[in-house]
């Protein structure tokens, strides 16, 4: 008999498996080896192919941003906020960010995986589920740590979602990428009696679990009138075809804050 | 025979590093040409059915081991081997440099058509329509991966496969 034919099933067998089973602890630690060691590659040829000088001035430029992020939010909490709210605020009210500068190693953006890696892990003090931004916005958040490296789960993920609200009249909706082009994701859950209109900002709310509130995520391009909700269309605030550089915001949500479902 | 595995597994390895790091670059649509599906193909010419399917599982594993898409890659691969295998030439066929061509360009086409349609089904990271993405994986995946193959076939494929 054919040696082919009997491999056929115990290879597809194996697959199979593998598809199954690919959320479970062992596979997810060797996914978790696979990104150091892609990591890595992708930095050294990164390392090879960008000039010194320019990757000194491009950390240095990250590193102002960071900082100047951190003014922004700290001012905008200051004057933005009513002392009676600031009360209530507690974690989030201190206008103290901190955030650590990564530089993305790998990207892809591909019909097969969308994800970045950045080249700061654990050993920077880096968690899964913290927030990455930008100046211009929120990144995404990370899924995986290893020591070295990190795995972002960007806006534009299948599985991303995160609560979003209208800076000028506090309509709340839901932010997810529904495929197709990577600049533009939707809003979702925006009741039909919302009067949110084009050009309004959208940020982050204090709903979230991982990132805190304030950050933007895009603007209203387009809104469209159901008889339950709006179909709000929105242009992302990063441009993720330019990213080179991110922060990770190691300040998160108030672990204090009791789920909703708690009784 | 354990020289022979060593140097597929290394040229396997190394096409897989090849692939990631610089074909992976080469996107159109967010689909790239696939050069693992080459080497199983060049291997079911060479050496039948079993090798290319033991090539393409392996490179399905170890591809998917960096892209985390372990499970379809190595399914799609073993797929494309198994199809691949139809073209088997023995070395001692005689056949011409045109037949084994013309074999390599026909095993090339239903191998990636394949894999792509595998691929097309299980992995749609735009979120794209399944019978859209399935086209799109399918037409743009196979004209990427044929012309690669037409590309290493002229270069260096061609040569090996009609030395004496």
């Amino acid at each position: 008999m054919d040696r082919s034919l009997l491999l056929l099933p115990l290879y597809c067998a194996v697959a199979l498996w593998l598809i199954r089973f690919q959320q479970t602890p062992p596979l997810e630690a060797m996914e978790s080896l696979s990104t150091q060691i892609r990591s890595a590659l992708f930095e050294r040829i990164a390392a090879v192919s960008s000039f010194f000088q320019l990757r000194e001035q491009n950390d240095r430029l990250a590193l102002q941003n960071a900082m100047l992020l951190e003014r922004e939010l700290s001012l905008r909490n200051t004057f933005e906020e009513s002392s009676a709210r600031e009360s209530f605020q507690g974690f989030t009210g201190k206008g103290s960010h901190s955030f650590i500068t990564a530089r993305i190693v790998d990207r892809r953006y591909d019909a097969k995986e969308n994800l970045l890696l950045i080249d700061k892990g654990s050993s920077s003090g880096i968690a899964e589920n913290m927030a990455v931004v930008t100046p211009d916005g929120l990144v995404g958040r990370v899924i995986s740590v290893a020591t070295n490296y990190a795995k972002v789960m960007p806006v534009i993920h299948a599985d991303f979602s995160v609560s979003g609200i209208s800076a000028l009249n506090g309509t709340h909706g839901l932010l997810q990428w529904q495929g197709g082009h990577e600049s533009t994701a939707m809003l979702r859950h925006v009741p039909s009696s919302s009067t949110i209109t084009e050009g309004e900002r959208i940020l982050t709310t204090d709903y979230s679990t991982f990132v805190l509130r304030g950050i933007p995520l895009g603007t209203v391009a387009s809104v469209e009138h159901g008889s339950q909700f709006h179909t709000v269309t929105v242009d992302l605030a990063v441009d993720f075809s330019r990213l080179s550089h991110v922060l990770v915001s190691l300040q998160r949500p108030d672990p204090r804050k009791p789920p909703l479902n708690n009784k | 025979m354990p020289k022979k595995i060593l140097s597929y597994s290394l040229v396997l390895l190394l096409l897989t590093l090849v692939q990631l790091l610089l074909v992976s670059r080469m996107s159109f649509m967010g689909i790239t040409p696939d050069i693992i599906s080459i080497m199983v193909v060049y291997t079911a010419l060479r050496h039948g059915r079993t090798g290319a399917m033991n090539i393409g599982f392996a490179g399905g594993l170890l591809l998917g081991f960096f892209t985390g898409n372990m499970g379809a890659e190595a399914l799609a691969k073993t797929i494309e081997g198994f199809v691949a295998g139809s073209i088997h030439l023995p070395e001692e066929s005689h056949a011409s440099a045109s037949q084994k061509q013309r074999y390599f360009y026909k095993g090339l086409l239903i191998a990636s058509i394949a894999g792509n349609t595998v691929t097309g089904m299980l992995l749609n990271a735009h979120l794209l329509p399944v019978p859209l993405n399935l086209f799109l994986t399918l037409v743009i995946g196979t004209a990427m991966t044929m012309l690669t193959g037409v590309i290493a076939y002229q270069l260096l494929l061609g040569k090996i496969l009609t030395r004496k």
